[in-house]
């Protein structure tokens, strides 16, 4: 055992003996078949970070554990037939209307409905000729209907890399006929208004100063600020499930939101007046000719972007 | 200072969302797993946790989809669990006062049954109100009409001499002492006690006193109901029948019983009291000429001789009197002849005393039969 975990034992036993006695239903476990899983989630979310975690904030940790959530998944992990039933009877709904809401037909939610099943219980076996378990990376923290979504969604996007490999050649040609059709169709604000080269020439070096300024602006944020317009704009999230996430109010999301907008406009001016050589007058007529003018047409091109990068990232890095 | 929204910025970063600006990003550091991403989602994680994953999730943008899309499926999932959450049958549900009040069982019964009883006790109350009226009604037909009726202690003077003979008290007695004088001086109004009567239907008793006694008050003598059937106002009465005759000889016998037992009593203070109190009776106005004086007198008198009247009976003299088409008839009288007699006449001072007396006691027209004779006084 480590220096660390030596120094918190008798905390961290008497919050583990506490946590089983918290529990509505203890599934007849004991202080020492949850003790290992208690521990491992201590060093992942506390003790990594701060290994000199105070005694209270260790057993406030603990305090926070799920504890019925916790002893159901261990107790399914043991083979407890009458657990499995209750996690089956309890959270199938929650499986299913997740894959409901990720998968795009009836069909291939109920087909990720069953993956999902399969590997909780552990269809696969490792080398040793053990049970592959997903169950064994539910620490308790969170809700167990929250990390069920979160494994849904998970699957679904190893599911959809599975998949995307047998068509990634077509999308790659999908991606490649939508920039020539962005280049060389007319009605496309942003690269083309006319068939002027030179003026074609000036606005695309327009909009790529500008899109190469708000990429350094956003980066320059601080990584709360950064990840909250993310999950706005990239992702159209609202600001209340942001705020949620965060643990704030609405409002304060909002109030964050405006002044990142504040923090990436002085970004972008001073990238655009520093870097590219811009007057006052211009940085301002264009943006807001630029706002103005971004089209469709990128829309479309952003989206075959984001599904191309996906399998290039889920096939070069994985997820799990 | 104020942020104001920018929509120009808006704009740029709805719309542009250029390779350049969301390029995919791969970090160095490992991908976040599905518990670590759920407890973020929640906001489970301890303060540095949190900034670590938070840090990642900013620049690694297959992890912060996947974040995303959790954060969407917890909040909907939570959009849909709240009415769920509203109707679980374990919560207590609470109940108002007014609908436990609906909840008692057979509460319906209950009411119908209160309605039934309140619906017969007020058709009960509604029925016996005709038939109280109607007795009343009756009661009030009973009483003569052409004389005013007044009630016992304090007889008022009415013009027709009938109506004073007709409010006849409940108790009543001949006074003793002023039918002795023969001078019909007035004699107070008194409360009478019983008269005595004579236990013979057509006989009188020679002198029948009936002192009035102020102690033989209402107290002792409660208000009489009248006995009979008050007189027709025009037509022709009819003549009693026997057992009419009997029953009201029968009630004559027990007034006069009582008369007699108080008479021996306040023979004396009766007197006495009619001699004070004549002054005072001889004072009382008039309402007119001297028929209406001698009306009034004769009125006095009858009440001070102990006449016992109510409002279609007499006695006198020990004898009972029903007046008839404006005439006083003696119970004893079925219809024989009968002998005229005027007052003040010299016929009517050979009669005898007792029937001047009961002459001077009754005013009006008076039938008496003494000693088998019916005399018809005027």
């Amino acid at each position: 055992m480590s220096l660390i975990a030596e120094k918190h034992k008798n905390t961290v036993e008497e919050a583990i003996e506490h946590l089983i006695s918290r529990a509505v239903n203890a599934r007849g476990l004991s202080g020492s078949d949850i003790s290992g899983r208690v521990w491992a989630t201590l060093e992942k979310y506390l003790l990594r970070d701060d290994p000199n975690a105070a005694h209270t904030d260790i057993e406030e940790f603990v305090h926070e554990i799920r504890a019925d959530d916790l002893c159901l998944i261990v107790a399914c992990e043991r083979g407890d037939e009458r657990a499995w039933e209750d996690l089956v009877a309890n959270f199938d709904s929650t499986v299913k209307s997740a894959a409901r809401k990720i998968s795009s037909n009836t069909e291939d939610a109920e087909d990720l409905a069953s993956s999902i099943w399969a590997e909780l219980y552990g269809l696969r076996t490792d080398a040793d000729g053990k049970k592959k378990s997903k169950l064994a990376y539910y620490s308790g923290r969170g809700s167990l209907a929250g990390w069920l979504r979160a494994v849904v969604s998970q699957l679904a996007v190893d599911q959809f890399r599975k998949q995307s490999k047998f068509v990634q050649i077509e999308e790659d040609r999908e991606f490649e006929n939508l920039a020539n059709e962005a280049s060389a169709h007319s009605g496309n604000g942003l690269v083309s208004h006319s068939d002027d080269p030179e003026l074609l020439l000036v606005n695309k070096r327009t909009s790529d100063d500008v899109t190469e300024a708000l990429s350094t602006s956003i980066a320059s944020l601080e990584a709360e600020d950064r990840l909250i317009l993310k999950l706005y704009y990239f992702d159209d999230l609202k600001l209340k499930d942001i705020a949620a996430t965060f643990g704030y109010h609405e409002a304060t999301a909002s109030r964050k939101l405006v002044r990142v907008q504040t923090e990436i406009r002085k970004g972008v001016e001073r990238a655009l007046r520093e870097h590219h050589g811009w007057t006052d007058g211009e940085v301002k007529r264009h943006l807001s000719e630029t706002a103005a003018e971004l089209g469709i047409s990128f829309e479309t091109m952003f989206a075959a972007l984001i599904v191309l990068a996906l399998m290039q990232d889920f096939v070069m890095g994985g997820v799990l | 200072m104020e942020l104001e929204f920018d929509k120009e910025i808006d704009a740029i970063l709805r719309k542009a969302r250029v390779g350049g600006v969301a390029a995919v990003r791969a970090v160095d550091s490992p991908h976040v797993d599905a518990d670590a991403i759920a407890a973020f989602a929640e906001n489970v994680l301890p303060d540095k946790a949190k900034r670590l994953y938070m840090a990642h999730f900013a620049d690694c943008d297959p992890c912060r989809r996947m974040l995303s899309q959790t954060m969407t499926l917890i909040s909907e999932a939570d959009v849909t669990a709240a009415p769920s959450v509203a109707k679980d049958p374990v919560s207590p549900v609470l109940v108002t006062w007014y609908e436990r009040l609906f909840r008692t069982p057979n509460l319906a019964a209950a009411m119908g049954a209160l309605v039934l009883t309140f619906s017969g006790i007020l058709g009960y109350m509604v029925f016996q109100r005709p038939a109280d009226t109607a007795v009343g009604d009756q009661a009030k037909a009973a009483k003569p009409q052409s004389p005013a009726v007044v009630p016992n202690f304090n007889r008022d003077v009415s013009t027709n001499s009938s109506s004073s003979a007709a409010n006849a008290s409940a108790a009543n007695t001949a006074a003793a002492a002023n039918v002795a004088s023969d001078d019909a001086v007035p004699q107070p109004e008194r409360s009478g006690n019983i008269p005595s009567g004579g236990p013979s239907p057509d006989g009188e008793p020679e002198e029948r006193r009936s002192e009035i006694s102020p102690a033989a008050t209402p107290a002792t003598e409660p208000a009489r109901p009248i006995v009979s059937a008050p007189p027709a106002p025009a037509a022709s009465q009819p003549v009693p029948s026997d057992d009419e005759k009997k029953a009201e000889k029968d009630a004559d016998k027990l007034k006069d019983r009582a008369a007699d037992a108080a008479m021996s009593k306040t023979d004396a203070a009766g007197e006495d009291v009619a001699r004070n109190d004549a002054p005072k009776a001889a004072k009382k106005p008039s309402t007119g000429g001297p028929r209406n004086v001698q009306m009034q007198q004769e009125t006095n008198l009858g009440a001070g001789n102990g006449v016992v009247e109510n409002s279609a009976t007499k006695q006198a003299g020990g004898k009972n009197f029903v007046y008839r088409n404006g005439v006083w008839y003696d119970r004893t009288y079925h219809g024989e002849a009968t002998t005229n007699v005027k007052r003040g006449s010299d016929e009517f001072k050979k009669l005898d005393s007792t029937l001047r007396k009961i002459a001077g006691s009754i005013g009006g027209t008076i039938v008496v039969v003494s000693k088998e004779k019916a005399y018809r006084i005027q």
